[in-house]
Protein backbone atom coordinates (compact mmCIF):
# COMPACT_ATOMS: atom_id res chain seq x y z
CA UNK A 1 0.00 0.00 0.00
CA UNK A 2 1.38 3.56 -1.01
CA UNK A 3 0.85 5.40 2.31
CA UNK A 4 2.45 8.81 0.71
CA UNK A 5 -1.35 8.63 -0.99
CA UNK A 6 -2.20 9.50 2.97
CA UNK A 7 -0.89 12.10 4.00
CA UNK A 8 -0.32 13.76 7.34
CA UNK A 9 -2.62 16.86 8.24
CA UNK A 10 -1.25 19.20 10.47
CA UNK A 11 -4.32 21.51 12.12
CA UNK A 12 -4.75 25.38 10.79
CA UNK A 13 -5.41 28.36 13.23
CA UNK A 14 -8.24 30.05 14.14
CA UNK A 15 -6.54 33.60 14.19
CA UNK A 16 -9.18 36.17 13.65
CA UNK A 17 -11.38 33.94 16.52
CA UNK A 18 -8.58 34.28 18.93
CA UNK A 19 -7.73 37.51 18.31
CA UNK A 20 -11.53 38.54 19.29
CA UNK A 21 -11.64 36.58 22.26
CA UNK A 22 -8.17 37.76 23.46
CA UNK A 23 -9.92 41.54 23.00
CA UNK A 24 -12.69 40.12 25.00
CA UNK A 25 -11.34 38.50 27.68
CA UNK A 26 -8.66 41.61 28.22
CA UNK A 27 -11.86 43.96 28.71
CA UNK A 28 -13.35 41.51 31.02
CA UNK A 29 -10.45 41.20 32.87
CA UNK A 30 -9.56 44.57 33.22
CA UNK A 31 -13.64 45.69 33.89
CA UNK A 32 -13.37 43.13 36.40
CA UNK A 33 -10.94 45.21 38.42
CA UNK A 34 -12.67 48.05 37.91
CA UNK A 35 -16.05 46.69 39.19
CA UNK A 36 -13.95 45.20 42.34
CA UNK A 37 -13.50 49.20 42.92
CA UNK A 38 -17.25 50.14 42.10
CA UNK A 39 -19.53 47.80 42.68
CA UNK A 40 -20.62 46.92 46.79
CA UNK A 41 -21.48 42.97 45.58
CA UNK A 42 -18.15 42.57 43.22
CA UNK A 43 -16.27 43.81 46.22
CA UNK A 44 -18.09 41.46 49.01
CA UNK A 45 -17.91 38.57 46.53
CA UNK A 46 -14.21 39.51 46.33
CA UNK A 47 -13.94 39.82 49.94
CA UNK A 48 -15.23 36.16 50.52
CA UNK A 49 -13.14 34.56 47.91
CA UNK A 50 -9.34 33.61 49.97
CA UNK A 51 -6.78 35.93 50.36
CA UNK A 52 -3.98 34.36 47.57
CA UNK A 53 -7.25 33.80 44.49
CA UNK A 54 -5.93 33.54 41.56
CA UNK A 55 -8.34 32.79 38.50
CA UNK A 56 -6.92 31.90 35.06
CA UNK A 57 -9.82 31.81 32.71
CA UNK A 58 -8.18 30.93 29.11
CA UNK A 59 -8.65 28.68 26.03
CA UNK A 60 -7.43 25.41 25.24
CA UNK A 61 -5.11 24.29 23.98
CA UNK A 62 -2.89 27.72 23.43
CA UNK A 63 -5.16 30.16 25.01
CA UNK A 64 -5.59 33.30 24.83
CA UNK A 65 -6.62 33.63 28.42
CA UNK A 66 -6.76 36.03 31.70
CA UNK A 67 -5.41 36.01 34.99
CA UNK A 68 -7.69 37.90 37.73
CA UNK A 69 -6.39 37.75 41.20
CA UNK A 70 -6.05 39.58 44.60
CA UNK A 71 -2.48 41.12 45.09
CA UNK A 72 -0.37 41.15 48.66
CA UNK A 73 -2.43 43.96 49.63
CA UNK A 74 -5.77 42.11 49.04
CA UNK A 75 -7.05 44.53 46.29
CA UNK A 76 -7.81 42.82 42.75
CA UNK A 77 -6.17 43.32 39.81
CA UNK A 78 -5.99 42.00 36.16
CA UNK A 79 -2.73 40.37 36.16
CA UNK A 80 -2.22 39.79 32.13
CA UNK A 81 -2.29 36.73 30.31
CA UNK A 82 0.59 34.42 31.12
CA UNK A 83 0.23 32.31 34.06
CA UNK A 84 4.16 32.16 34.47
CA UNK A 85 5.37 32.84 38.00
CA UNK A 86 1.75 32.75 39.52
CA UNK A 87 -0.05 30.38 41.49
CA UNK A 88 -2.85 30.30 40.51
CA UNK A 89 -5.94 28.51 42.52
CA UNK A 90 -8.85 28.44 39.95
CA UNK A 91 -8.32 27.46 37.06
CA UNK A 92 -11.08 27.86 34.00
CA UNK A 93 -10.70 26.14 30.51
CA UNK A 94 -12.73 26.90 27.82
CA UNK A 95 -12.43 23.39 26.03
CA UNK A 96 -11.60 24.77 22.46
CA UNK A 97 -11.86 28.34 20.58
CA UNK A 98 -15.73 27.94 19.19
CA UNK A 99 -16.65 27.22 22.71
CA UNK A 100 -15.22 30.41 23.64
CA UNK A 101 -16.36 32.53 20.43
CA UNK A 102 -19.67 31.10 21.76
CA UNK A 103 -19.46 32.28 24.99
CA UNK A 104 -18.06 35.83 23.87
CA UNK A 105 -20.42 36.31 21.12
CA UNK A 106 -23.26 36.10 23.51
CA UNK A 107 -24.39 32.83 21.63
CA UNK A 108 -24.41 31.16 25.19
CA UNK A 109 -24.51 31.94 28.23
CA UNK A 110 -21.62 30.61 30.70
CA UNK A 111 -24.11 28.62 32.74
CA UNK A 112 -25.74 26.97 29.68
CA UNK A 113 -21.73 27.10 28.23
CA UNK A 114 -20.97 25.11 31.63
CA UNK A 115 -24.27 22.48 31.37
CA UNK A 116 -23.11 21.66 27.73
CA UNK A 117 -19.32 20.65 28.99
CA UNK A 118 -17.77 23.77 27.47
CA UNK A 119 -15.68 24.62 30.10
CA UNK A 120 -13.57 22.40 32.36
CA UNK A 121 -12.78 24.12 36.11
CA UNK A 122 -9.42 22.81 38.62
CA UNK A 123 -10.63 24.60 41.81
CA UNK A 124 -12.50 25.20 44.76
CA UNK A 125 -16.10 24.40 42.92
CA UNK A 126 -17.71 27.19 45.62
CA UNK A 127 -14.92 29.68 44.06
CA UNK A 128 -16.29 29.03 40.71
CA UNK A 129 -19.45 30.30 41.64
CA UNK A 130 -18.37 33.33 43.17
CA UNK A 131 -16.41 33.83 39.99
CA UNK A 132 -19.50 33.79 37.94
CA UNK A 133 -21.62 35.92 39.93
CA UNK A 134 -18.98 38.12 39.32
CA UNK A 135 -18.83 37.66 35.92
CA UNK A 136 -22.30 38.28 35.10
CA UNK A 137 -22.51 41.40 37.46
CA UNK A 138 -19.49 42.94 35.14
CA UNK A 139 -21.63 41.74 32.06
CA UNK A 140 -24.13 43.50 33.00
CA UNK A 141 -22.12 46.48 33.40
CA UNK A 142 -20.28 46.53 30.51
CA UNK A 143 -23.41 45.41 27.80
CA UNK A 144 -26.92 46.67 26.75
CA UNK A 145 -29.87 44.79 28.96
CA UNK A 146 -30.66 43.03 25.50
CA UNK A 147 -27.15 41.12 25.00
CA UNK A 148 -26.88 40.49 28.55
CA UNK A 149 -30.05 38.59 28.75
CA UNK A 150 -28.27 36.39 26.86
CA UNK A 151 -24.92 36.08 28.44
CA UNK A 152 -26.38 35.83 32.17
CA UNK A 153 -28.84 33.10 33.71
CA UNK A 154 -31.27 36.14 35.09
CA UNK A 155 -31.44 39.73 33.95
CA UNK A 156 -31.00 41.62 37.92
CA UNK A 157 -34.51 43.46 38.45
CA UNK A 158 -34.69 46.69 39.72
CA UNK A 159 -34.60 46.10 43.34
CA UNK A 160 -31.44 43.72 43.19
CA UNK A 161 -29.74 46.54 40.71
CA UNK A 162 -31.74 50.23 39.88
CA UNK A 163 -31.03 52.01 36.63
CA UNK A 164 -29.35 55.10 38.81
CA UNK A 165 -26.59 52.61 40.30
CA UNK A 166 -26.37 50.47 36.65
CA UNK A 167 -25.69 53.72 34.43
CA UNK A 168 -23.41 54.98 37.25
CA UNK A 169 -21.44 52.18 37.94
CA UNK A 170 -21.91 51.24 34.02
CA UNK A 171 -19.32 54.77 33.13
CA UNK A 172 -16.95 54.37 35.76
CA UNK A 173 -16.14 51.07 35.22
CA UNK A 174 -15.69 51.76 31.43
CA UNK A 175 -13.51 55.21 31.99
CA UNK A 176 -11.18 52.60 34.91
CA UNK A 177 -11.06 49.57 32.04
CA UNK A 178 -10.02 52.23 29.20
CA UNK A 179 -8.00 54.47 30.97
CA UNK A 180 -6.19 53.52 34.84
CA UNK B 1 -41.26 -2.77 36.77
CA UNK B 2 -39.82 -6.37 37.06
CA UNK B 3 -36.14 -7.03 37.59
CA UNK B 4 -34.61 -10.35 36.74
CA UNK B 5 -32.81 -12.40 39.17
CA UNK B 6 -29.54 -11.60 37.77
CA UNK B 7 -28.39 -9.33 35.18
CA UNK B 8 -25.49 -7.50 33.51
CA UNK B 9 -25.14 -4.29 31.97
CA UNK B 10 -22.21 -2.73 30.10
CA UNK B 11 -21.53 0.22 28.66
CA UNK B 12 -18.01 2.01 28.56
CA UNK B 13 -19.29 4.65 25.74
CA UNK B 14 -19.40 8.27 26.30
CA UNK B 15 -22.10 10.43 24.09
CA UNK B 16 -21.02 13.76 22.89
CA UNK B 17 -23.75 15.06 20.67
CA UNK B 18 -24.99 18.84 19.74
CA UNK B 19 -23.58 22.00 17.99
CA UNK B 20 -20.08 22.26 17.80
CA UNK B 21 -19.23 18.53 19.30
CA UNK B 22 -16.50 18.30 16.84
CA UNK B 23 -14.29 20.68 17.99
CA UNK B 24 -14.13 18.78 21.53
CA UNK B 25 -12.25 15.67 19.33
CA UNK B 26 -8.45 17.38 20.58
CA UNK B 27 -9.59 18.06 24.12
CA UNK B 28 -11.01 13.88 24.45
CA UNK B 29 -8.24 12.57 23.08
CA UNK B 30 -5.95 14.29 25.41
CA UNK B 31 -7.52 13.28 28.06
CA UNK B 32 -7.07 10.06 27.00
CA UNK B 33 -3.37 10.71 26.59
CA UNK B 34 -3.38 10.35 22.95
CA UNK B 35 -2.69 13.43 20.68
CA UNK B 36 -2.58 11.97 16.56
CA UNK B 37 -5.68 9.93 15.46
CA UNK B 38 -5.83 8.30 12.36
CA UNK B 39 -9.30 9.13 10.40
CA UNK B 40 -10.89 5.88 8.95
CA UNK B 41 -13.94 6.63 6.73
CA UNK B 42 -14.95 5.82 3.04
CA UNK B 43 -15.46 7.75 -0.13
CA UNK B 44 -18.50 8.21 0.31
CA UNK B 45 -18.57 10.31 3.53
CA UNK B 46 -15.68 12.20 1.90
CA UNK B 47 -17.44 13.09 -1.81
CA UNK B 48 -19.89 14.70 1.16
CA UNK B 49 -17.58 17.07 2.26
CA UNK B 50 -17.76 16.37 6.26
CA UNK B 51 -14.19 14.83 6.71
CA UNK B 52 -13.15 18.61 5.13
CA UNK B 53 -15.55 19.82 8.76
CA UNK B 54 -13.92 17.65 10.72
CA UNK B 55 -10.19 18.22 9.82
CA UNK B 56 -11.53 22.22 10.04
CA UNK B 57 -13.05 21.41 13.67
CA UNK B 58 -8.85 20.34 14.51
CA UNK B 59 -8.20 23.71 13.85
CA UNK B 60 -6.10 25.61 16.79
CA UNK B 61 -5.87 22.55 18.57
CA UNK B 62 -1.99 22.08 17.78
CA UNK B 63 -2.42 18.23 17.11
CA UNK B 64 -1.73 16.41 13.77
CA UNK B 65 -4.28 14.30 11.87
CA UNK B 66 -1.67 11.22 11.17
CA UNK B 67 -3.72 10.76 8.04
CA UNK B 68 -7.40 10.14 6.24
CA UNK B 69 -7.46 6.50 5.18
CA UNK B 70 -10.48 6.62 2.86
CA UNK B 71 -9.86 2.88 1.34
CA UNK B 72 -13.34 1.05 3.00
CA UNK B 73 -16.07 0.19 0.62
CA UNK B 74 -19.17 -1.24 1.81
CA UNK B 75 -17.45 -4.57 2.80
CA UNK B 76 -15.07 -4.40 6.13
CA UNK B 77 -11.89 -7.02 5.08
CA UNK B 78 -9.39 -8.24 6.99
CA UNK B 79 -7.37 -6.84 3.91
CA UNK B 80 -8.55 -2.83 4.37
CA UNK B 81 -7.89 -3.73 8.14
CA UNK B 82 -4.03 -4.51 7.92
CA UNK B 83 -3.63 -1.18 5.21
CA UNK B 84 -5.13 0.40 7.66
CA UNK B 85 -2.94 -0.72 10.48
CA UNK B 86 0.37 -0.16 7.97
CA UNK B 87 -0.37 3.59 7.76
CA UNK B 88 -1.07 3.23 11.46
CA UNK B 89 2.25 2.36 12.20
CA UNK B 90 4.05 4.20 10.14
CA UNK B 91 2.51 7.45 11.07
CA UNK B 92 3.43 7.24 14.63
CA UNK B 93 -0.64 6.82 15.46
CA UNK B 94 -1.94 6.92 18.96
CA UNK B 95 -5.95 6.92 18.58
CA UNK B 96 -8.65 6.11 15.68
CA UNK B 97 -11.36 7.53 14.43
CA UNK B 98 -13.81 6.24 12.73
CA UNK B 99 -16.19 8.11 10.72
CA UNK B 100 -18.97 6.65 8.69
CA UNK B 101 -21.33 3.65 8.78
CA UNK B 102 -21.16 0.04 10.37
CA UNK B 103 -18.04 -1.40 7.75
CA UNK B 104 -15.67 2.07 8.26
CA UNK B 105 -16.38 1.35 12.53
CA UNK B 106 -15.98 -2.39 11.64
CA UNK B 107 -12.71 -1.62 10.14
CA UNK B 108 -11.50 0.83 12.94
CA UNK B 109 -12.49 -1.98 15.61
CA UNK B 110 -9.95 -4.56 13.45
CA UNK B 111 -7.48 -2.11 13.26
CA UNK B 112 -7.83 -1.44 16.68
CA UNK B 113 -7.27 -5.11 17.35
CA UNK B 114 -4.30 -5.21 15.14
CA UNK B 115 -2.45 -2.06 16.10
CA UNK B 116 -3.15 -2.80 20.16
CA UNK B 117 -1.68 -6.48 19.61
CA UNK B 118 1.43 -5.59 17.24
CA UNK B 119 -0.16 -8.56 14.73
CA UNK B 120 -1.27 -8.50 11.38
CA UNK B 121 -3.40 -11.83 12.16
CA UNK B 122 -7.33 -10.89 13.28
CA UNK B 123 -7.91 -14.69 13.15
CA UNK B 124 -6.60 -15.14 16.72
CA UNK B 125 -9.00 -12.74 18.21
CA UNK B 126 -11.85 -15.31 17.34
CA UNK B 127 -12.44 -15.49 21.29
CA UNK B 128 -11.91 -12.08 22.59
CA UNK B 129 -12.02 -11.89 26.69
CA UNK B 130 -13.91 -8.85 27.89
CA UNK B 131 -11.21 -7.21 28.87
CA UNK B 132 -8.45 -6.22 26.84
CA UNK B 133 -6.51 -3.22 26.47
CA UNK B 134 -7.03 -0.88 23.22
CA UNK B 135 -6.16 2.15 21.88
CA UNK B 136 -8.57 5.37 22.41
CA UNK B 137 -11.15 4.95 19.66
CA UNK B 138 -13.94 7.58 18.78
CA UNK B 139 -17.04 6.96 16.19
CA UNK B 140 -18.53 9.89 14.64
CA UNK B 141 -22.13 8.39 13.06
CA UNK B 142 -22.61 10.08 9.41
CA UNK B 143 -25.95 9.64 7.87
CA UNK B 144 -24.66 6.35 6.68
CA UNK B 145 -25.02 4.93 10.21
CA UNK B 146 -27.05 1.94 11.18
CA UNK B 147 -26.29 1.88 14.78
CA UNK B 148 -24.14 -0.95 15.23
CA UNK B 149 -20.89 1.50 14.62
CA UNK B 150 -21.91 1.90 18.62
CA UNK B 151 -22.24 -1.91 19.42
CA UNK B 152 -19.68 -4.32 21.16
CA UNK B 153 -19.15 -6.25 18.09
CA UNK B 154 -17.53 -6.01 14.46
CA UNK B 155 -18.00 -7.89 10.97
CA UNK B 156 -14.97 -8.24 8.80
CA UNK B 157 -14.85 -10.62 6.09
CA UNK B 158 -18.13 -12.45 7.36
CA UNK B 159 -16.69 -13.20 10.84
CA UNK B 160 -17.98 -11.84 13.96
CA UNK B 161 -15.80 -10.20 16.69
CA UNK B 162 -17.43 -9.34 20.36
CA UNK B 163 -16.57 -7.89 23.50
CA UNK B 164 -17.60 -4.89 25.50
CA UNK B 165 -14.09 -3.01 24.83
CA UNK B 166 -14.52 -3.28 21.28
CA UNK B 167 -17.52 -0.37 21.89
CA UNK B 168 -16.10 3.21 21.16
CA UNK B 169 -14.70 5.09 24.02
CA UNK B 170 -16.75 8.10 22.91
CA UNK B 171 -19.23 8.81 20.00
CA UNK B 172 -19.71 12.10 18.80
CA UNK B 173 -22.91 13.27 17.38
CA UNK B 174 -22.26 16.85 15.43
CA UNK B 175 -25.26 17.71 13.19
CA UNK B 176 -22.86 18.78 10.29
CA UNK B 177 -21.71 15.17 10.10
CA UNK B 178 -25.32 14.38 9.03
CA UNK B 179 -25.21 15.49 5.35
CA UNK B 180 -28.79 14.76 3.51
CA UNK B 181 -29.26 11.17 2.34
CA UNK B 182 -32.13 9.25 0.62
CA UNK B 183 -35.17 9.18 2.61
CA UNK B 184 -35.54 5.32 1.71
CA UNK B 185 -32.28 5.13 3.41
CA UNK B 186 -33.11 7.33 6.54
CA UNK B 187 -36.62 5.58 6.76
CA UNK B 188 -34.25 2.17 6.97
CA UNK B 189 -31.90 2.81 9.19
CA UNK B 190 -33.91 4.57 11.80
CA UNK B 191 -36.46 1.77 11.93
CA UNK B 192 -34.34 -1.07 11.72
CA UNK B 193 -32.47 0.63 14.58
CA UNK B 194 -35.74 0.72 16.51
CA UNK B 195 -36.59 -2.89 15.68
CA UNK B 196 -33.56 -3.94 17.20
CA UNK B 197 -34.20 -1.70 20.54
CA UNK B 198 -37.86 -3.23 20.25
CA UNK B 199 -36.68 -6.64 20.36
CA UNK B 200 -34.02 -6.09 23.23
CA UNK B 201 -36.37 -5.07 25.58
CA UNK B 202 -39.26 -7.96 24.25
CA UNK B 203 -37.12 -10.15 25.74
CA UNK B 204 -37.94 -12.20 28.99
CA UNK B 205 -34.26 -11.68 30.40
CA UNK B 206 -34.74 -7.81 29.83
CA UNK B 207 -32.85 -5.76 32.47
CA UNK B 208 -33.83 -2.10 33.43
CA UNK B 209 -30.94 -0.32 32.51
CA UNK B 210 -30.75 -2.03 28.88
CA UNK B 211 -34.51 -0.80 29.21
CA UNK B 212 -33.91 2.46 29.88
CA UNK B 213 -31.55 3.32 26.25
CA UNK B 214 -34.08 1.21 24.52
CA UNK B 215 -36.94 3.15 25.05
CA UNK B 216 -34.93 6.59 25.16
CA UNK B 217 -33.82 5.08 21.69
CA UNK B 218 -37.70 4.15 20.14
CA UNK B 219 -38.80 7.51 21.71
CA UNK B 220 -36.36 9.68 19.50
CA UNK B 221 -36.95 7.42 17.01
CA UNK B 222 -40.71 7.29 16.94
CA UNK B 223 -40.91 11.28 17.55
CA UNK B 224 -38.39 12.39 15.13
CA UNK B 225 -38.55 9.97 11.73
CA UNK B 226 -41.81 11.41 10.33
CA UNK B 227 -40.09 15.21 10.73
CA UNK B 228 -36.91 14.39 9.52
CA UNK B 229 -37.94 12.61 6.46
CA UNK B 230 -40.36 14.87 5.73
CA UNK B 231 -38.15 17.91 6.29
CA UNK B 232 -34.66 17.33 5.08
CA UNK B 233 -33.47 20.61 6.31
CA UNK B 234 -34.31 19.55 9.80
CA UNK B 235 -31.20 19.49 11.16
CA UNK B 236 -32.80 19.26 15.11
CA UNK B 237 -34.64 16.01 14.18
CA UNK B 238 -32.23 14.42 12.25
CA UNK B 239 -29.68 15.00 15.73
CA UNK B 240 -32.13 13.07 17.78
CA UNK B 241 -32.76 10.44 15.00
CA UNK B 242 -29.14 9.87 15.06
CA UNK B 243 -29.05 9.91 19.11
CA UNK B 244 -31.86 7.23 19.46
CA UNK B 245 -30.06 5.22 16.04
CA UNK B 246 -26.14 5.15 18.53
CA UNK B 247 -28.52 4.34 21.39
CA UNK B 248 -29.97 1.26 19.99
CA UNK B 249 -26.14 0.04 19.13
CA UNK B 250 -25.35 0.13 23.05
CA UNK B 251 -28.89 -2.12 23.74
CA UNK B 252 -27.86 -4.35 21.10
CA UNK B 253 -24.74 -5.12 23.26
CA UNK B 254 -26.53 -5.73 25.64
CA UNK B 255 -29.32 -7.91 24.45
CA UNK B 256 -29.23 -11.68 23.33
CA UNK B 257 -29.98 -11.68 19.43
CA UNK B 258 -33.78 -11.95 18.81
CA UNK B 259 -35.65 -13.74 16.54
CA UNK B 260 -36.25 -10.62 14.18
CA UNK B 261 -33.00 -10.27 13.86
CA UNK B 262 -31.91 -14.01 13.90
CA UNK B 263 -34.40 -14.42 10.90
CA UNK B 264 -33.58 -11.37 9.26
CA UNK B 265 -29.99 -12.30 8.84
CA UNK B 266 -31.22 -15.79 7.07
CA UNK B 267 -33.74 -13.74 4.85
CA UNK B 268 -30.79 -11.14 4.03
CA UNK B 269 -28.48 -14.15 3.29
CA UNK B 270 -31.19 -16.08 1.02
CA UNK B 271 -32.48 -12.75 -0.58
CA UNK B 272 -29.14 -10.75 -1.27
CA UNK B 273 -31.69 -7.86 0.63
CA UNK B 274 -30.08 -6.12 3.15
CA UNK B 275 -30.18 -7.58 6.59
CA UNK B 276 -31.52 -3.84 8.20
CA UNK B 277 -34.86 -3.67 5.51
CA UNK B 278 -35.67 -7.56 6.46
CA UNK B 279 -35.39 -6.58 10.07
CA UNK B 280 -37.69 -3.61 9.41
CA UNK B 281 -40.11 -5.70 7.62
CA UNK B 282 -40.33 -8.54 9.61
CA UNK B 283 -40.46 -6.28 13.13
CA UNK B 284 -44.49 -5.61 13.23
CA UNK B 285 -45.53 -9.53 12.22
CA UNK B 286 -42.94 -10.74 14.92
CA UNK B 287 -44.76 -8.51 17.42
CA UNK B 288 -47.96 -9.22 16.20
CA UNK B 289 -46.95 -13.10 16.37
CA UNK B 290 -46.37 -12.55 19.78
CA UNK B 291 -49.64 -10.36 20.73
CA UNK B 292 -51.97 -13.04 19.23
CA UNK B 293 -49.97 -16.50 19.69
CA UNK B 294 -47.95 -16.34 23.16
CA UNK B 295 -48.70 -16.24 26.72
CA UNK B 296 -46.42 -13.18 27.58
CA UNK B 297 -47.53 -11.41 24.66
CA UNK B 298 -45.95 -7.56 24.25
CA UNK B 299 -45.02 -5.78 26.88
CA UNK B 300 -47.12 -2.86 27.95
CA UNK B 301 -44.86 -0.82 28.59
CA UNK B 302 -43.93 0.09 24.76
CA UNK B 303 -46.64 2.19 24.59
CA UNK B 304 -45.04 5.04 26.49
CA UNK B 305 -42.05 5.61 23.95
CA UNK B 306 -44.02 4.83 20.97
CA UNK B 307 -47.79 6.25 21.44
CA UNK B 308 -46.60 8.99 23.98
CA UNK B 309 -47.77 9.37 27.56
CA UNK B 310 -51.43 10.77 26.66
CA UNK B 311 -52.21 7.50 24.98
CA UNK B 312 -50.30 5.63 27.55
CA UNK B 313 -52.54 6.94 30.43
CA UNK B 314 -55.63 6.40 28.46
CA UNK B 315 -54.97 2.87 27.56
CA UNK B 316 -56.09 0.25 30.60
CA UNK B 317 -53.01 -1.93 31.34
CA UNK B 318 -54.16 -4.94 29.69
CA UNK B 319 -54.19 -3.46 26.48
CA UNK B 320 -50.89 -1.35 26.16
CA UNK B 321 -49.34 -4.10 24.21
CA UNK B 322 -52.05 -4.32 21.68
CA UNK B 323 -52.28 -0.44 21.55
CA UNK B 324 -48.29 -0.45 21.62
CA UNK B 325 -48.71 -2.76 18.94
CA UNK B 326 -51.14 -0.91 16.83
CA UNK B 327 -48.74 2.66 17.52
CA UNK B 328 -45.87 0.82 15.71
CA UNK B 329 -48.06 -0.37 12.75
CA UNK B 330 -49.75 3.54 12.70
CA UNK B 331 -45.91 4.80 12.39
CA UNK B 332 -45.40 2.21 9.74
CA UNK B 333 -47.94 2.89 7.29
CA UNK B 334 -46.53 6.49 7.40
CA UNK B 335 -43.01 5.50 6.13
CA UNK B 336 -44.77 2.78 3.48
CA UNK B 337 -44.41 5.30 0.62
CA UNK B 338 -40.36 5.50 1.52
CA UNK B 339 -39.74 1.34 1.84
CA UNK B 340 -41.59 -1.20 0.96
CA UNK B 341 -43.15 -2.92 4.01
CA UNK B 342 -43.25 -6.48 2.48
CA UNK B 343 -41.48 -9.23 0.87
CA UNK B 344 -44.16 -9.83 -1.96
CA UNK B 345 -43.09 -6.04 -3.13
CA UNK B 346 -39.53 -7.07 -3.05
CA UNK B 347 -40.61 -9.72 -5.71
CA UNK B 348 -39.27 -12.58 -3.87
CA UNK B 349 -40.09 -15.82 -4.43
CA UNK B 350 -41.89 -17.87 -1.65
CA UNK B 351 -39.52 -20.26 -2.18
CA UNK B 352 -36.46 -18.72 -1.06
CA UNK B 353 -38.52 -17.40 2.39
CA UNK B 354 -38.35 -21.60 2.78
CA UNK B 355 -34.78 -21.56 2.76
CA UNK B 356 -34.57 -19.26 5.53
CA UNK B 357 -36.82 -20.86 7.62
CA UNK B 358 -35.61 -23.95 7.44
CA UNK B 359 -32.43 -22.48 8.62
CA UNK B 360 -33.75 -21.09 11.89
CA UNK B 361 -36.78 -23.00 12.73
CA UNK B 362 -35.69 -25.11 15.27
CA UNK B 363 -34.69 -22.44 17.26
CA UNK B 364 -37.55 -20.31 16.57
CA UNK B 365 -39.92 -23.09 17.38
CA UNK B 366 -37.85 -23.56 20.76
CA UNK B 367 -38.86 -19.91 21.59
CA UNK B 368 -41.96 -18.87 20.05
CA UNK B 369 -43.72 -22.37 19.38
CA UNK B 370 -44.46 -24.16 16.31
CA UNK B 371 -44.65 -23.02 13.54
CA UNK B 372 -43.68 -19.50 14.43
CA UNK B 373 -41.20 -19.15 11.93
CA UNK B 374 -43.25 -19.77 8.98
CA UNK B 375 -46.22 -17.75 9.49
CA UNK B 376 -44.20 -14.19 10.63
CA UNK B 377 -42.82 -15.18 7.16
CA UNK B 378 -46.19 -15.19 5.70
CA UNK B 379 -47.53 -12.65 7.16
CA UNK B 380 -44.21 -10.40 5.83
CA UNK B 381 -44.67 -11.74 2.52
CA UNK B 382 -48.18 -10.28 2.65
CA UNK B 383 -47.64 -7.26 4.41
CA UNK B 384 -50.70 -7.13 5.97
CA UNK B 385 -49.97 -5.22 9.18
CA UNK B 386 -53.58 -5.48 10.33
CA UNK B 387 -53.67 -8.89 10.52
CA UNK B 388 -49.99 -10.19 9.84
CA UNK B 389 -49.32 -12.85 12.45
CA UNK B 390 -52.53 -13.28 13.72
CA UNK B 391 -53.85 -16.65 14.73
CA UNK B 392 -55.13 -18.70 12.06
Amino acid sequence: MNINKYPEIKSGGKLVKKIYVAIMLWIVGRAIQAASKVDREVKEEFAALPDDFIMHLHVLPSGPGMIVGKDKNGKVKYMGWNPKGKKITLEMKVKNIEGAILMFTFQESTCIASARSRLAVSGNVPDTMAFIRILNIVETYLLPKIITGLAVKRYPKWSQMNPFRKYIGRVIIYVRTFTF
Amino acid sequence: MKVPDYFKFFNKTRIVSGSKALENIPYELQSMDAVKPLVITDRATVNDGVIKTLISAYGDSGCVIGGVFDGVTTYASTKTAIDAAELYRARGCDSIIAAGGEAVASVARGLNLLVSYKTDDLLQFDTLPDTINLRPFIVIPTSDSTGLETSSMCEIDGRKYKSGELMPDIVIIDPRMLKKREKSQTVITALSAMARSIEACSESDANPLNDSFAFAAIQLISENISPAVKNIRSSKNRLALANGIAMSGIVFSNAPEGGCSELAVEVAKATGHSRLLCSTILLPCMLDYKLNNMKEGVRGELLLPLGGIDSYCATPESERGEMAVQSLKKLYAGMRRYIPLDFKSLIIPEYILDNAVSAVEAGFAKRYGKDACGRILESAYAGDLSTGGSEK
